[in-house]
């Protein structure tokens, strides 16, 4: 007995070890075939029988009882739903119109589903007719517009909304479709489709926007963005579509307000701040598009002039470019410098005698941020918000009777708007310098009130106390000159005392 | 003493929880897939060598990972996983970097997956997702908008019972495809996708955890549904009968949860249990001498059970076997992985001589 048992064992030992070895020549075999097949090409995929279809019977159930389902194949349920009336009382008591809509719901949606399932088959066939690469599937994606059910089934009860939204979907889709085929004006019908079922789509409105752009349509185009924006301040797509549309129509600065908003809303995003520097560009090549000629009003504070002789090369480019606007390569040679430099003293005059005239609206095109900042831009309205005043200030912090045209014409209300609490040091000592300027509107008598209501309203503001604490002693004894000379001129300044800290 | 033995050829300890394995077709080598303690997604790819598993690659995955199957490749061998955040995606394990496709399949943790199709089966490339939100998904590798069908629970059910186990089977021709899921309620429910129609539901009383085609590409013939409380049923799926549905055989196959059934790719009578001991056993169907008779009440034809043989079982582990997957080109090699976070590849010896 016990002869057979070892006999066994021995066997078994055996037939394990044997084994083990048949498994390591198996992992060999099987790598070798492995790699043989890594090597293979992606099979074709005609061959697939194509991607399985709900049949009619359209049933989705976890109990027996099929789920009712709308679908105007499965004759059944029409009868049920449908109560034909046998007699007159029952004729009066039928409302048509409840039956009429009802109809044209399931039209709707049988039209849609239908779309849907025409959609699929012939995706499926392009499938099969196509040999698959890896990324096929990925691309189906884009292709296919199916919004996913409730849960997560075919076909659906869908309520009015979800109509709506499905067939502003499904317009939104086939626009952008035909938009990435170039088809612009067909994706412009597409989107004005799904605006009537949603009027309120940003998205669409901003995807309409595009589709104007491309057809040239450019007032068109920045009205639908200016809407979607109404709607979705926070849309930064939408922000930087406007700020290209409106490139087009030349309102460079316009553009660059916007690009400005949107680098706020995402700052992280690079791609902005190209545009941005793009837009810069622009403004600094084109001009705003409207060549300057000698007799438009054009400011240039006497400083400016007088310091121009030391630099003459930078300014002749600048000037030679309005007056040459036909060709864009302004031209920079010795032969322009003599007619040029005429030019200049004559504008010079004419700035003089203008100077003194009503400072408000400079006009648009007067846009010329040159490559050196020489003669600066003052804002073609009166500033409303910290973006535009920043931006401005920036620039003409250095000039200050340029900033105290910018700063009067600021309405005193929205200084807390501007400012909110970015009130900074450096703002104050600017608008001191600025008051100081003889030739600043503030200094004028007639002005002293709304000088002393400008200091008042900057003195309130939030920052006012710290900004405050860092002038200098000459700022401080220059601030201090200033409340003299208002106090001289109107005794309401006594109002400036504390606010100004004076003893 | 010459009775088949499952033996451990290699163990591997993982710093994962592994929750699948599966062997990769035509190839040595196998993946793992589960979830780190942090709580991604990890897939594991390993090969074994001289009675050592080594792992070749592993791929941190934003999402932990629940299950997977290379059922329905369109190229060779993707793997289709599903994760705990419901969402099923295809990899291509040699650039899997971002997935090939992906969907999100489910609300909720997809707690199993099946393929069938492509290029190994038959027919259409499908992917079955059954999930902790009640709902049983078809998709279609090719179609990535919304699944091809779908079993949901209606509307008003207030706490629909989880889809804890699905199967692809009868998937013999270019149409033909069904799938039984199992359910934590211990409903069983077959699902016709060529009529699109629920054919044949059951209640098994315990949830169920494992559920199994004898094989997917053929017409169905044994079905097998492993459930909580060591109990496994199987039935006869080639005789319908109009009220008494499929015939079926239960029997106790352990102690404590069973928690998958696979069968043998190389002999569709034998498969395997794993147990929530630890244990795998392999048991042998054996065929009545007329697998149908007329039914005494109303002559139609029923089903006649077999019965079925324990041929061995080992304990491998002392925590739970959760996966256990046999690979198809070689009789007796598996791979499992279980909850004490090893996994092992068994031989199992002697198979050739059970006929």
């Amino acid at each position: 007995m016990s002869v057979d048992i070892q006999l066994q064992i021995k066997r078994n030992a055996e037939e394990q070890k044997e084994m083990f070895r048949d498994l390591n020549s198996w992992v060999e075999e099987m790598e070798a075939k492995d790699k043989a097949l890594k090597q293979t090409t992606p099979t074709e995929l005609s061959h697939l029988p194509p991607i399985r279809q709900k049949s009619n019977d359209g049933s989705k159930a976890k109990q027996p009882t099929i789920q009712d389902v709308t679908n105007t194949t499965s004759p059944q349920e029409k009868p049920a739903k449908r109560i034909v009336p046998r007699s007159r009382q029952e004729w009066d008591k039928l409302d048509i119109e409840a039956l009429e809509k009802e109809i044209d719901n399931e039209e709707a949606k049988n039209d849609s589903i239908r779309q849907r399932i025409e959609a699929q088959q012939r995706n499926a066939k392009i499938q099969a007719q196509k040999p698959q690469s890896q990324t096929q599937p990925k691309q189906q994606q884009k292709t296919q517009s199916k919004p996913l059910g409730k849960n997560g089934s075919f076909v659906e009860e869908l309520s009015p909304e979800e109509e709506a939204e499905y067939s502003a979907n499904d317009a939104k889709e086939k626009g952008n479709n035909a938009f990435r085929s170039g088809k612009y004006q067909q994706a412009l019908d597409f989107y004005s489709r799904g605006l009537s079922f949603q009027p309120s789509n940003s998205i669409l409105l901003c995807n309409k926007a595009a589709a104007l752009n491309k057809l040239n349509r450019n007032q068109e185009a920045e009205q639908a963005c200016t809407k979607a924006l109404s709607i979705d301040p926070a849309y930064v797509k939408c922000w930087v579509r406007r700020a290209n549309v409106r490139k087009c129509l030349g309102k460079f600065s316009q553009a660059m307000d916007d690009l400005k908003k949107a680098l706020t809303l995402e700052p992280g995003n690079a791609s902005i701040r190209k545009d941005i520097e793009e837009t810069q560009k622009a403004i600094d090549d084109t001009l705003g598009g409207v060549p300057l000629t000698i007799t438009e009003t054009k400011k240039l504070p006497i400083g400016e002039v007088e310091s121009s002789p030391a630099k003459p090369a930078p300014k002749i480019e600048l000037v030679a470019q309005p007056t040459s606007a036909q060709t864009p390569a302004a031209p920079n040679t010795e032969t322009a410098a003599k007619p040029t430099r005429k030019l200049q003293i004559e504008e010079v005059e004419e700035g003089e005698t203008e100077k003194k005239e009503e400072p408000k609206q400079t006009p648009k095109k007067a846009e010329e941020a040159p490559k050196l900042v020489f003669t600066p831009s003052l804002p073609s309205a009166p500033i409303e918000n910290w973006v535009d005043f920043d931006r401005h200030f920036r620039q003409l912090k250095s000039f200050p009777s340029l900033l105290s045209e910018m700063m009067f014409a600021v309405p005193l209300e929205s200084f807390r708007a501007i400012f909110a609490s970015s009130l900074e040091y450096e703002h104050v000592k600017a608008f001191v310098t600025m008051m100081g300027t003889a030739d600043s509107q503030f200094a004028q008598p007639e002005n002293v009130s709304h000088a002393i209501q400008f200091w008042k309203t900057l003195s309130s503001l939030p920052g006012w106390n710290i900004a405050h604490m860092c002038l200098t002693k000459q700022e401080k004894g220059e601030l201090h000159a200033l409340y003299d000379k208002l106090l001289s001129l109107d005794p309401q300044a006594e109002q400036l005392k504390k606010p100004f800290k004076i003893k | 003493m010459d009775k088949p033995q499952i033996l451990v050829h290699a163990e591997k300890s993982l710093t994962y929880t592994a929750y699948d394995a599966k062997w990769i077709p035509e190839s040595a080598r196998f993946v793992l897939l589960g979830t780190f303690p942090k709580g991604t997604g990890v897939i594991d790819i390993c090969t074994f060598k001289q009675g050592k598993i080594e792992s070749l690659k592993q791929l941190e995955k934003k999402e932990a990972i629940k299950c997977g199957t290379f059922g329905a490749a369109l190229e060779d061998r993707l793997l289709a996983t599903g994760d705990f955040s419901g969402r099923l995606s295809l990899w291509d394990l040699e650039h899997s970097t971002s997935p090939l496709y992906t969907v999100q399949a489910h609300k909720q943790i997809i707690n199993c997956i099946d393929g069938a199709g492509g290029k190994w089966g038959i027919g259409a490339p499908e992917i079955v997702t059954g999930s902790r939100d009640g709902c049983v998904h078809v998709w279609d590798p090719r179609q990535d908008s919304e699944p091809v069908m779908s079993l949901v629970p209606p509307e008003s059910a207030a706490a629909p019972p989880d889809c804890w186990a699905v199967a692809f089977g009868n998937s013999f021709s270019q149409s033909d495809r069904s799938v039984a899921c199992g359910y934590d309620t211990g409903d069983l429910k077959l699902f016709d996708l060529r009529m699109s129609k629920l054919v044949w539901e059951a209640n098994l009383r315990n949830g169920i955890c494992g559920i199994q085609f004898d094989r997917k590409d053929t017409e169905m013939n044994k079905l097998i549904a492993t459930t909580l409380q060591g109990k496994m049923y199987l039935f006869d799926m080639r005789t319908f009968h109009q009220t008494k549905g499929y015939s079926n055989l239960a029997e106790q196959g352990g102690e404590g949860t069973l928690w998958s059934v696979s069968h043998f790719p190389q002999n569709r009578d034998l498969f395997s249990i794993t147990g929530g001991d630890g244990l795998i056993s392999i048991f042998k169907y054996n065929y009545p001498s007329r697998r149908f008779r007329p039914d005494p009440d109303d002559g139609l034809s029923v089903g006649v059970m077999g019965d079925v043989t324990k041929i061995s079982s080992t304990n491998v582990s002392s925590q739970p076997v959760n996966s256990l997957d046999w690979h198809p080109n070689k009789l007796g090699l598996g791979v499992c992985v279980a909850f004490d976070q090893t996994a092992r590849v068994l031989i199992t010896t002697k198979l050739k001589s059970i006929q």
